[in-house]
């Protein structure tokens, strides 16, 4: 440990020091290696590395001043390997040379440094010497200097690690596939099982010196000291890779001797940090291969590790690497591993959930993640895999008597993972229906968990297009979503008012578009049954969700509507549809208490029957507006809906062409009445000029697609709007109406509504004017104003356009504008 | 530090994301031999490998650095005293390609080099086997060098040593030019400072090691 934490400042200035005398010493270094003096060379070498014995700087100061002092060290091997290569018995002098420096730090850097260039110069044995440099490594014991010093050495003799058993062909052959340049091999001693044994014991110390390096120091450091731990941990690692990165380490070697070894080290250290990174390390650095062949072993130090250690990490990060090669090799030929290789994950995850009673349910959850993830992705076909997974998880819920799992908590969020997997694996939810288990875990999950998974499962549905084809679809998908279908036990009260509420019956109405069967009878028998479950739903939910199915049967009613041929009950097969969509209706009505948007689905209703013509059509049209009227009359009570309500009325009215006669006077009628009922005069003005156009522009079953023209009606209704408005006593509101009146006047004038009298349009025109005199100066009157001056010079034109149609009475009249009302069909 | 008869020590650092064949590349070039197995890198290492150049011997030192942050734990003081910096991506995988930016940012901040604009990068797209799956052309790579500062593009496979060996003798006559232009990236000549080192070290607690 170092004595003196310090600060960043205080440590950026003793590294500034130590790095200062590096340099310097690096540089006399040079000079007289320069100069062929090799000697003072080391000494100044010497004097370099004294530096390493600091005691003042945490792990990454100490990197730096370690990162520095090899790089001089690396000038220091290239120089003496070219200066030595020709007559290596030379390099002995130095070897004992510096074995007289009294420090052990700069000695035993540089007599790694010289080992390495005995070796590389081929003097010595190879075996010996890496024997030799590891064994004198366990002269320092101090924690940090020790692991930075055991990692130059292992840094420093990596080129030289025996690897492959040496005959002299293979080393010809080596040497021969060598790009130009490249150092050749001489035939040297040692095979791969020395370099093991090598990389094993320093693996060995350096994760002592580790381990140990926690018990140093006062106990209130504590924390530091294990940041710092942290921080080493790479120079562990580094062996592993170390031995990751032998060509010559076999699959048998691996499983027989190595593995073996590093996790006998591994457990028998009884530290977290350790465990947890090194058992980490082995994941990462090996090969997969390796990994298969080891499971059970790797899985079984697993469960010997201390129960801080956070198995889940290791166990995800394993699980995910194979999950990743066994599904990359799938087009190749499969390892023959892989076919167990689910059921030992799974057996384990047991074992271990059982073992480790104190494992938090969020970490059971996230391993059963990575389980479902391999059984998804690996397994594809194998769906008893995944649900072999979930039951595995709900037992364990159920042990623990866990219930209503927070959707947002720990545990919930791990639970959504797992339950959106299959969901973006499959593309196809339907599918989770044949994991039985999956939807028994999922209704572990409180109301907002079980409908946010539900809504999770509505978006893949709306972006895969999953068609729910059959009955046993439509079933399936409405069983998975149950939450958002009807009240649940578990819902809170305030659910109704949330924006997710409202989003998520949007997305139901959504799903109900994707039933689709194969033919109209089939179709129509699934939104039925569709219906029936939603009309569970309650008023809250019927809103968003019977509308959809309307919509759904009156395209239906369309799609049916040219296979009068195909179909001999066609008629009643229809009408049958529509019966389906009032009752529909009628229960969002009454339930659901609502007014103007069953009002609108009636007339849309109206508007699709009228364009089949099927038997009796006009009977259906009848209904649907009649049932819109009454809506009107009884259940709209705001003015201005009202008047909405109204023109919408009007405006499918004069859309529908096979009412009888007699029909639609009873319809108009009642439209011209609840003009008359509304409660306020310029309301009622402005609709019976709303109204008034029935009689003008609408068409019945007689009049054979000709509009009425009935002239008389219309002006009786515009004089009883003139009446009204009369009797308006708001000046300028009274102004507006005699204004729209007198465009309406003007309209039906142009087109040559006879019963209209000019003399009756003039003299509202001079009470407008009167009015306009007496109209206070303000910005509306003005305008008002300028509105009237527009209604009599139009009124002009209208009068040289009527005067010149009588003058060429033959010709056929030309193409009118719409009447100046807002009627439009929906 | 003249004398044309010292052996010139260059090193060269590889960077780049997690997985596009830093040390496939390191390999290939030095031991010429290719592992299709993922083996994570932990922390940094070198393998050093003779290059001639124009009859001048030079040693070039390969540091092969892990992709992964949590791999780096002691932080990047490797990167000091490179002469060259490689990044690497994977020509089909376009994430690794976007990550350049911020590796050779990263390293213009760490090793903090006296010149950063002239600092020699080499950008290496590896994995050009893979035609059929390439997210990166050769064109964006291509453009993305020239935004920098006209780095040398190469396009190779560590898997089947396509253009490995040219790549790293640019690199090497990149790094070597260098050099010897005397504009030392980090000043190596110290200053006039001598310090006794026996005041210091003697001070430390007892232990000699």
């Amino acid at each position: 440990m170092y004595e003196n934490p310090g600060n960043t400042t205080d440590q950026e200035k003793f590294l500034d020091q130590a790095i200062r005398v590096v340099k310097a010493e690096a540089f006399e270094m040079k000079r007289c290696l320069d100069k062929g003096k090799t000697m003072d060379a080391l000494k100044h070498a010497l004097q370099m590395l004294n530096e390493m014995r600091t005691s003042e700087l945490s792990p990454k100061f100490y990197y730096r001043l370690y990162m520095d002092s090899m790089h001089e060290l690396q000038c220091l091997e290239v120089n003496l390997i070219q200066e030595y290569a020709q007559e290596p018995s030379k390099l002995g002098n130095l070897y004992e040379c510096v074995q007289y420096a009294s420090a052990i730090i700069p000695r035993l850097y540089l007599l790694v440094t010289i080992g390495g260039v005995f070796i590389k110069c081929g003097l010595g044995s190879r075996k010996e010497i890496l024997k030799d440099l590891v064994e004198m490594c366990r002269g320092v014991q101090h924690p940090l200097r020790g692991l930075f010093l055991r990692n130059y050495l292992m840094q420093c003799t990596r080129s030289v690690l025996p690897d492959f058993p040496e005959t002299e062909e293979m080393l010809a052959t080596h040497n021969n596939s060598l790009p130009k340049g490249a150092q050749k091999l001489k035939p040297r001693d040692g095979t791969v099982e020395d370099t093991i044994d090598f990389v094993l014991i320093n693996f060995a110390e350096m994760n002592k010196l580790w381990v140990r390096m926690q018990h140093q120091g006062p106990s209130k450091e504590r924390e530091k000291r294990e940041k710092d731990r942290l921080e080493l941990r790479i120079l562990v690692g580094t062996n592993l890779v170390r031995l990751a990165q032998l060509e010559a380490l076999t699959e048998e070697m691996y499983v027989r001797d190595v593995l073996p070894s590093i996790l006998e080290q591994i457990v028998s250290c009884r530290d977290t940090i350790s465990q947890e990174y090194l058992m980490e390390c082995v994941i990462q650095v090996f090969a997969d291969e390796f990994h298969l062949a080891t499971l059970n072993e790797f899985l079984n130090a697993c469960g010997q590790l201390q129960q801080e250690v956070n198995i889940k990490i290791l166990l995800i990060a394993l699980v995910d690497r194979l999950a990743l090669y066994t599904n990359s090799s799938i087009e190749g030929s499969p390892a023959p591993a892989r076919m167990q290789l689910f059921e030992i994950f799974s057996e384990q995850a047991t074992t271990l959930i059982k073992n480790r009673p104190d494992m938090p349910m969020d970490d059971i959850v996230a391993l059963h993640v990575s389980l479902v993830s391999l059984a998804v992705k690996c397994y594809p076909d194998r769906l008893d895999y995944a649900n072999m997974t979930f039951f595995g998880l709900r037992q364990v819920i159920e042990e623990k008597g866990i219930t209503n799992i927070e959707a947002f908590g720990k545990v919930g969020r791990e639970l959504t993972k797992l339950l959106n997997i299959p969901i973006d694996e499959y593309r196809n939810v339907l599918r989770l229906s044949e994991l039985p288990e999956y939807i028994k875990v999922m209704n572990y999950f409180d109301y907002r968990g079980q409908c946010n998974i539900a809504a999770y499962m509505i978006q893949n549905m709306l972006e895969e297009e999953t068609i729910l084809r059959r009955q046993d679809d439509v079933d399936a998908a409405f069983s998975l979503i149950g939450s958002l279908l009807k009240d649940q036990d578990n819902q809170p009260e305030n659910s109704y008012d949330t924006e997710e509420f409202t989003d998520e019956q949007n997305l139901v109405a959504r799903l109900l578009h994707l039933i689709r069967a194969d033919d109209v009878d089939s179709q129509f028998l699934l939104l039925n049954s569709a219906r029936k479950v939603l009309g569970e739903g309650g008023p809250h939910r019927l809103r968003y969700t019977l509308p959809p199915i309307i919509f759904e049967l009156y395209r239906l009613v369309l799609q049916f509507a040219d296979m009068k041929e195909e179909d001999d009950k066609w008629d009643a097969k229809i009408r049958k549809m529509f019966v389906c969509a009032m009752g529909t209706i009628g229960a969002l009505v009454s339930t659901a208490e609502l007014a103007e948007l069953p009002m609108k689905l009636y007339l849309n209703g109206a508007i699709t029957a009228d364009r089949v013509p099927f038997e009796d059509n006009h009977t259906v049209v009848y209904e649907f507006v009649s049932k819109a009227l009454s809506i009107l009359e009884d259940d709209v009570p705001e003015s201005r809906d009202r008047i909405r309500c109204l023109q919408l009325t009007v405006g499918t009215l004069l859309k529908t062409t096979h009412l009888p006669g007699e029909n639609w006077q009873s319809l108009a009628n009642q439209a011209v009445f609840a003009a008359a009922k509304m409660f306020k005069k310029p309301d009622q003005v402005r609709s019976f000029i709303t109204v008034a156009s029935l009689y003008w522009h609408g068409k019945t079953i007689e009049t054979n697609g000709e509009p009425l023209k009935d002239g008389k009606k219309v002006v009786d209704i515009l004089r009883k709007a003139a009446k009204t408005s009369k009797e308006c006593l708001e000046p300028l509101v009274q102004q507006q109406l005699f204004i729209q009146l007198l465009s309406a006047y003007t309209y039906y004038y142009e087109d040559n509504c006879s019963e209209i009298n000019i003399d009756h349009i003039e003299e509202l025109i001079n009470r407008t004017k009167d009015n306009a005199v007496q109209l206070d100066i303000s910005a509306e009157a003005d305008s008002l104003e300028k509105q009237l001056e527009e209604a009599i010079r139009r009124l002009q034109l209208a009068k040289i356009s009527v005067a010149a149609a009588q003058v060429v009475a033959s010709r056929t009249e030309p193409d009118l504008p719409q009447p100046p009302s807002e009627n439009e069909g929906l | 530090m003249s004398g044309t008869r010292k052996k010139a020590l260059l090193k060269v650092i590889i960077l780049g994301d997690s997985g596009v064949g830093k040390t496939s590349l390191m390999n290939q070039y030095v031991n010429r031999r290719f592992s299709n197995q993922y083996k994570a890198t932990i922390g940094a290492d070198f393998l050093t490998r003779d290059v001639n150049i124009d009859d001048r011997t030079v040693t070039l030192q390969i540091w092969d650095t892990a992709g992964q942050e949590r791999f780096q734990s002691l932080g990047v003081a490797f990167y000091r005293g490179a002469d060259c910096c490689v990044l690497a991506f994977d020509v089909t995988n376009a994430a690794s390609f976007k990550s350049l930016d911020s590796w050779r940012d990263e390293f213009l901040i760490q090793a903090s080099p006296r010149d950063p604009d002239h600092f020699p990068f080499v950008l290496l797209g590896n994995k050009v086997d893979l035609e059929s799956q390439r997210a990166v052309s050769s064109k964006r790579a291509q453009s993305w060098c020239q935004t920098k500062g006209n780095i040398p593009y190469y396009e190779v496979s560590a898997k089947e040593a396509l253009n490995v060996e040219a790549a790293f003798l640019a690199i090497a006559r990149d790094a070597l030019a260098r050099e010897s232009q005397e504009t030392n990236d980090f000043p190596e000549f110290p200053d006039q400072i001598r310090l006794n080192p026996n005041q210091q070290n003697q001070q430390n607690s007892g232990c000699n090691c």
